[in-house]
C-alpha cells in the first residue's frame, strides 16, 4: 500500500519534470522562431550593416555643382571595348544621381577582358575618394583607369611574377615517405598489440595477414579467436571459412557459412557460398 | 463490481505451461519447422534465442503435442551432475528405475542405444543447455551419434558468444531455430489473445496501438519483460480499483498507470 503511495509520489515528480522539459523546449522553439523572423524581416537592415563602409564612401562622393561636363568614368572602362553603347546611356549628370548609378551598373555588366596591366595596377591602390578625384577630368581617367589589352599575351613582368608563384608552390608540395614494413613486423606488432588491447579487430588483421600469408591454419586460428570476441563481424567468417576451404574441408567451410548465412542474410556471405560451391576462390 | 484486475494480472505470471501459449504467426512458423526437423535425419537441433524470446514454451508445446505419437522426453530443467544425466536417460529409455546406490556406466549406455538403431527413435528436450559442462555436451554428441537419440537443445545467445562458433556444435548441428523478439503487431497479438484466452475482452478492447507502441519501446517485444509489465500495470490497477476506484476508468487504458509501471520496473527515472 506504501509502496504504491511512495509510486504514486515519484509519478507526480516525474511528470512535473517532464511539464518542465517541455515548456524549455517550447520556449527554445519559441526564440528560434522568433530569430529567425527577425532575421527574415529585417534582412535589409543587417546586410545594410555589413555594407556601411561603402555606404560612407559612396555618401563622401559629392559632385561638384560648378561641374558642367558629365562624369565619363564608365564610358572610359568600356568605350574601346563596347561601342554599341548609347552615349546617352552613360552620360552622368548631377542632378540625376539615380540615374548615374542604374547605368553604371548596366555598364559593370558589360564584358572585361581579365588581364591587368600589373605595373599599373602596383600604382593603384587608391580609396574610391582617390578615383573620384581622377574622374574629375577626363584626360587624367584615360590614363589611370585599367585598359583591356590589345593582346592576351602576357608581360615580361607578369611571367616572372607567375614563375615565382609556382616555384613557391613547388617548394610547398607534400614529399611521400615510404612506410613500409616487412609483413613478419607486420605479424609480430600486431600480436603484440592484441595481447595488449584483446580487441577482435587486431585478432581478424592478423587472420588477413596470415591468409594473406597463405598460413591457413594460423589464418583459421585467428578467424575463430575474432568471432569469439565479435561474432557479428562478417568478415571473421568469411575468412574462417576460407581457411577452412584452403585447407581441404570444402564441406565444413560450406556449413559453417551457410548456418551463417541463416541467420545473417549478408549478400557478401552469399556471395561467398557460391563462389566456393563453383570452385571460382 | 468485482475486483477483476487481481486475474488479469495472473495471466501474465511468467510460466511455460501449455495452456498459456500463444499462437503468433512467428511461433507458428518456427513450430513447424521444429516439428519437420524431428522427421529429417538429423543428430541434433538447436533452438535458440535470447531470453525471453519464447524457446522453452516452445520446447513445452511440443512436448505436449507429441508425447503421444512419438517417444519424447522433456528435461525442463538442466541436470547438471553427469551421473543424474544418464540415469535419467537410462531410464527414458528402459523405463525402468535405477537404484540410487548404481551408476550408469557410459559405454553401456552407448551400447545400448546402438542396439536400438533402427528399432526406436527417442526424442529428448532438453532446455537452458548453456549450463551444462562442455563434458556433458561431448557426451549428449556420442549419444546423438547412434542415431537412435535425437536431441533438441535450447540455448541462450549472449552477445559476446556465439554458440555456433563452438567447435563441437558446428559440425554436429543441422537444424538451426533462431526465435527472436516480437514486433510491435505481434505483441500487441500476444497481448490480446491473452486476454481473450481467459475471457478478458473488454480490457483487451482498451488497449489501444498507441499503448502498445509505450511498452513495446521498453520491453523491446521481448515476452518475458512484456508480461513482467503487463503484471505490474495490472498490479497498480487492482490496488487503485480498491482504495481510489474513481481514478480507474474502465473505458480506456491509463497513460498515467503505464508510466507507473516503468517507473516502478527501472525503465524510466523518477
Amino acid at each position: 500500500m506504501d509502496n504504491m503511495r511512495e509510486l504514486e509520489r515519484r509519478w507526480y515528480f516525474y511528470k512535473a519534470k517532464q511539464s518542465l522539459l517541455s515548456l524549455n523546449a517550447v520556449g527554445l522553439v519559441v526564440m528560434f522562431s522568433l530569430g529567425g523572423y527577425y532575421t527574415y524581416t529585417k534582412a535589409d537592415v543587417i546586410k545594410s550593416l555589413f555594407n556601411e563602409k561603402t555606404l560612407i564612401a559612396e555618401t563622401k562622393i559629392k559632385v561638384p555643382k560648378t561641374m558642367v561636363e558629365p562624369v565619363l568614368v564608365a564610358k572610359v572602362i568600356t568605350e574601346p571595348l563596347v561601342k554599341s553603347v548609347k552615349a546617352t546611356e552613360v552620360v552622368l549628370t548631377s542632378k540625376n544621381e539615380g540615374l548615374a548609378h542604374a547605368t553604371l551598373h548596366e555598364v559593370s555588366l558589360e564584358p572585361v577582358i581579365p588581364i591587368v596591366d600589373m605595373e599599373k595596377e602596383s600604382h593603384k591602390k587608391t580609396s574610391s575618394k582617390r578615383v573620384y578625384k581622377h574622374a574629375k577630368s577626363t584626360t587624367h581617367t584615360n590614363k589611370r583607369m585599367v585598359k583591356a589589352k590589345a593582346s592576351t599575351y602576357l608581360t615580361a613582368s607578369e611571367l616572372s611574377t607567375i614563375r615565382k608563384e609556382v616555384t613557391v608552390l613547388d617548394s610547398e608540395r607534400t614529399k611521400k615517405i615510404n612506410l613500409n614494413g616487412t609483413s613478419l613486423n607486420y605479424i609480430g606488432t600486431m600480436k603484440k598489440k592484441f595481447a595488449r588491447t584483446k580487441k577482435p579487430r587486431e585478432a581478424l588483421l592478423l587472420a588477413k595477414a596470415f591468409y594473406a600469408k597463405k598460413d591457413y591454419t594460423n589464418s583459421e586460428k585467428w578467424a575463430l579467436t575474432a568471432n569469439k570476441l565479435d561474432s557479428s563481424q562478417d568478415e571473421s567468417w568469411h575468412i574462417f571459412a576460407k581457411s577452412k576451404l584452403k585447407l581441404g574441408q570444402k564441406s565444413e567451410a560450406l556449413k559453417i557459412l551457410s548456418s551463417y548465412y541463416k541467420k545473417n542474410h549478408s549478400p557478401k556471405t552469399k556471395a561467398l557460398i557460391v563462389k566456393i560451391k563453383t570452385e571460382r576462390l | 463490481m468485482n475486483n477483476h484486475f487481481e486475474n488479469v494480472k495472473n495471466i501474465f505470471i511468467d510460466s511455460v505451461e501449455k495452456n498459456n501459449y500463444v499462437e503468433l504467426k512467428s511461433a507458428v512458423y518456427n513450430y513447424d519447422l521444429l516439428e519437420k526437423s524431428l522427421d529429417k535425419p538429423l543428430k541434433m537441433i538447436l533452438l535458440f534465442g535470447k531470453p525471453g524470446t519464447g524457446k522453452s514454451m516452445l520446447l513445452n508445446k511440443l512436448y505436449h503435442n507429441l508425447k503421444e505419437s512419438r517417444e519424447i522426453f522433456y528435461f525442463d530443467a538442466p541436470i547438471l551432475s553427469e551421473k543424474e544425466f544418464l540415469r535419467r536417460i537410462y531410464e527414458s529409455l528402459t523405463n525402468k528405475e535405477v537404484p540410487r546406490e548404481l551408476r550408469v556406466n557410459f559405454d553401456g549406455l552407448l551400447r545400448y542405444c546402438q542396439k536400438l538403431k533402427g528399432k526406436r527413435e527417442i526424442v529428448f528436450l532438453l532446455d537452458e543447455c548453456q549450463l551444462y559442462s562442455e563434458a556433458l555436451m561431448e557426451k549428449i554428441r556420442l549419444l546423438s551419434d547412434t542415431r537412435t537419440v535425437k536431441f533438441i537443445i535450447t540455448l541462450h545467445k549472449t552477445d559476446n558468444e556465439d554458440i555456433i562458433a563452438k567447435q563441437h556444435f558446428k559440425t554436429r548441428i543441422w537444424e538451426v531455430v533462431e526465435l527472436s523478439n516480437a514486433s510491435e503487431d505481434d505483441l500487441h497479438l500476444y497481448i490480446q489473445k491473452k486476454l481473450i484466452q481467459k475471457g478478458f475482452v473488454e480490457i483487451s478492447n482498451m488497449i489501444k496501438k498507441k499503448h502498445i507502441k509505450f511498452i513495446y519501446t521498453y520491453t523491446y517485444g521481448n515476452f518475458r519483460e512484456t508480461n513482467k509489465f503487463l503484471y505490474t500495470l495490472f498490479d497498480i490497477y487492482e490496488y487503485f480499483y480498491e482504495s481510489k476506484p474513481h481514478k480507474v476508468s474502465i473505458d480506456k487504458f491509463s497513460k498515467k498507470f503505464l508510466e507507473m509501471t516503468a517507473l516502478k520496473l527501472g525503465y524510466i527515472d523518477g
